[in-house]
């Protein structure tokens, strides 16, 4: 299955971008990467080129194709990084020690009016996880998930989670 | 912050990833206890920074690009010398001893390259078709390489591809070691890897295919057709029909391991039409030495003898010892089945030498049962007695599974008996080669 070497095609980067421009301004558009990071998206996919043109068949196919797929991993990362955020920051409050009891009390109670908020199977691992202090491996064997395929559960109820915190809206809210 | 409401700064810095922890506890404790004016400022920062629907990005107007490929063209002349490089570099690695070639990677940066990276995986997969434990050993050195590629140097996103590419490969050599478990594992090493990758849809099919063998080895064939279609689909969004065709022809491999005849035939065919011979005519020499098979077994006769033609004349242009000894095996099966017992007889009997001259056990074993079954046929019971005394035990000796070698006695003991039919002949020859990708149980013939 390994691609074998075949001679570069012989485009040079420059002509090759300049004909590419539009399109690779198009894709972050499209993907609206912010323009701080889109300077860094594109240059990781370009020097990847760089290394790998060897076993590239079509480089302009591949450059949008990979810049395209790049892009995506990119909210993929962000959004994870905001659950893992939502996450930590939700368990280091309940475990915070100089929290007085009405603090916690409430946080609780709060806590679990979202969690009431989102789908069954994420109630019970969330539960687990912010009251029990269950870990991943220990919640899927409670629950009855392979321990591979607990963290990929746990991310999508941390991002029903995070949705539901930011859909709330309609909740009087208590401190007026 | 106290009692109060975050302002917007922070809430968007939260979304954006930008927010101290500290702060962000407070945001999200704000945001858990019910603010709604709190969580509809937060939603317009969560469709701006995470669901895709802010506005789309202008980005800057001037020549950002240009700037970007002059800043690049350091790294595009640095890249082309390492590639010039890398032959000359691998051949000096590869003559040293194994424990000094890793010394050798960690201490010179000469051999810390993507390019030699690159070069020692692929030697690593051609190996695999040869000899599966110098497969592993080489996979090893590249991970070894791929670990001290410098991010600085590459960038993080290019060192995390060549990780999980040589880590992708250690998977596929442990495989072909049989060590399923040990696949498994190097798998699970890859696959977080390219997620921080470049994003390379190339990189990705490949890791793909590779697990899609292991499922194949695993007999999940479900999950390995699936594994093949995604790779499929990024081979077509880069544009490399050849590379479909490839994974065309493992998926019709998958589907004929699972009894699925027809099937099968149609994805060789379909593979076969995509494969550029130029490119790589081994690829089509497989393609179609496994359609030979299938179209034979499912009657199509004429048409298998064709095509049975037409390789004949492509293995002997490549020459390889090891497809040619394989494709007189499937020879000899043709032969068999069409009658011609004698010339059936004589290319297997030297395809089982050939093998066993290799040390390859079970390709030798499963021969070993078609000229069994030939010898049946003829009635030649002292050539059958010989096999059963004088070459099965061969076959301990190579590495064969302890059921397998069970399995191999209670065929002797029924030549033994001169109570062998073709039906156990069949039912050994199954067992042996499921045997063949993982240690199955015992051997119980039905009656």
């Amino acid at each position: 299955m390994a691609v074998l070497k075949r001679p570069s095609a012989d485009h040079p980067l420059e002509e090759l971008l300049e004909k590419l421009q539009p399109r690779l301004k198009a894709v972050l558009a499209r993907f609206r990467i912010p323009f701080e990071d889109a300077e860094d998206v594109l240059q990781q996919t370009l020097l990847t080129y760089l290394h790998k043109r060897d076993g590239i068949n079509d480089p302009e196919r591949w450059i949008l194709g990979t810049l395209r797929n790049r892009c995506l991993m990119y909210w993929r990362a962000r959004r994870r990084s905001l659950y893992r955020t939502v996450d930590s920051a939700i368990l280091e409050s309940m475990a915070e020690p100089r929290q007085p009891p009405q603090e916690i009390g409430d946080l609780s109670h709060d806590l679990e009016r979202v969690i009431a908020q989102l789908p069954q199977r994420c109630q019970t691992l969330l539960r687990l996880r912010y009251r029990l202090g269950c870990e991943p491996p220990e919640a899927a064997e409670r629950l009855g998930y392979r321990k591979s395929s607990i963290y990929k559960v746990l991310e999508r109820c941390l991002a029903s989670l995070t949705r539901q915190l930011v859909a709330h809206g309609l909740v009087e809210d208590r401190r007026g | 912050m106290g009692s109060g409401h975050p302002d917007n700064e922070k809430l968007e810095r939260l979304f954006r990833g930008r927010l101290p922890e500290a702060d962000s506890r407070e945001v999200v404790r704000h945001l858990v206890g019910g603010c709604a004016s709190c969580a509809a400022a937060a939603r317009v920062f969560w469709e701006q920074n995470i669901s895709l629907r802010g506005p789309r990005t202008t980005g800057e107007s001037g020549g950002w690009i240009e700037k970007l490929v002059r800043r690049l063209e350091r790294q595009r002349r640095a890249a082309r010398s390492e590639r010039q490089s890398a032959r000359e570099s691998l051949h000096e690695l590869l003559d040293q001893p194994a424990a000094r070639q890793l010394l050798r990677v960690r201490n010179s940066r000469r051999f810390q390259t993507v390019a030699l990276c690159t070069l020692v995986l692929e030697r690593a997969f051609a190996e695999g078709l040869r000899d599966p434990s110098t497969a592993l050993e080489l996979a090893e050195l590249g991970l070894a390489i791929a670990r001290e590629l410098d991010p600085e140097r590459y960038g993080e996103a290019l060192t995390h591809d060549m990780q999980a590419r040589a880590w992708a490969y250690v998977a596929n050599a442990r495989r072909l070691t049989s060590d399923l478990r040990g696949a498994e594992l190097g798998f699970a090493r890859a696959l977080p890897l390219l997620a921080r990758g470049s994003g390379d849809l190339i990189e990705h099919a490949r890791i793909l295919c590779l697990k899609g063998y292991l499922r194949l080895a695993q007999r999940r064939f479900d999950e390995s057709v699936r594994l093949f279609d995604r790779a499929i689909r990024r081979y077509g969004t880069v544009g490399d029909q050849h590379l479909v065709g490839k994974t065309m022809v493992d998926k019709g491999s998958t589907y004929a391991e699972a009894g699925d005849s027809p099937r099968a035939i149609r994805a060789l065919r379909r593979g076969l039409a995509r494969l550029d011979a130029e490119r790589e005519p081994r690829a089509v020499l497989v393609a179609k030495h496994n359609l030979i098979l299938l179209l034979y077994e499912t009657g199509e006769s004429e048409a298998a003898l064709q095509l049975l033609n037409e390789t004949r004349l492509l293995h002997r242009a490549l020459g390889n010892p090891l497809d040619l000894l394989r494709f007189k095996w499937l020879e000899g099966k043709l032969l068999s089945e069409e009658g011609y017992l004698g010339e059936a007889e004589g290319a297997l009997e030297g395809v089982i030498d050939g093998f066993v001259d290799r040390k390859m056990g079970y390709p030798a074993a499963i021969a070993a049962m078609d000229l069994a079954a030939v010898y049946l046929q003829r009635n030649r019971i002292g050539e059958m007695r010989r096999l059963a005394s004088e070459v099965l035990p061969i076959f301990q000796s190579l590495n064969i599974h302890r059921e397998a070698v069970v399995a191999l006695t209670l065929f002797r003991k029924a030549v033994e008996r001169e109570s062998l039919d073709q039906r156990l002949i069949g039912q050994m020859s199954r067992y042996l080669k499921r045997s063949a990708s993982r240690p199955a149980p015992r051997f119980r013939p039905t009656a």
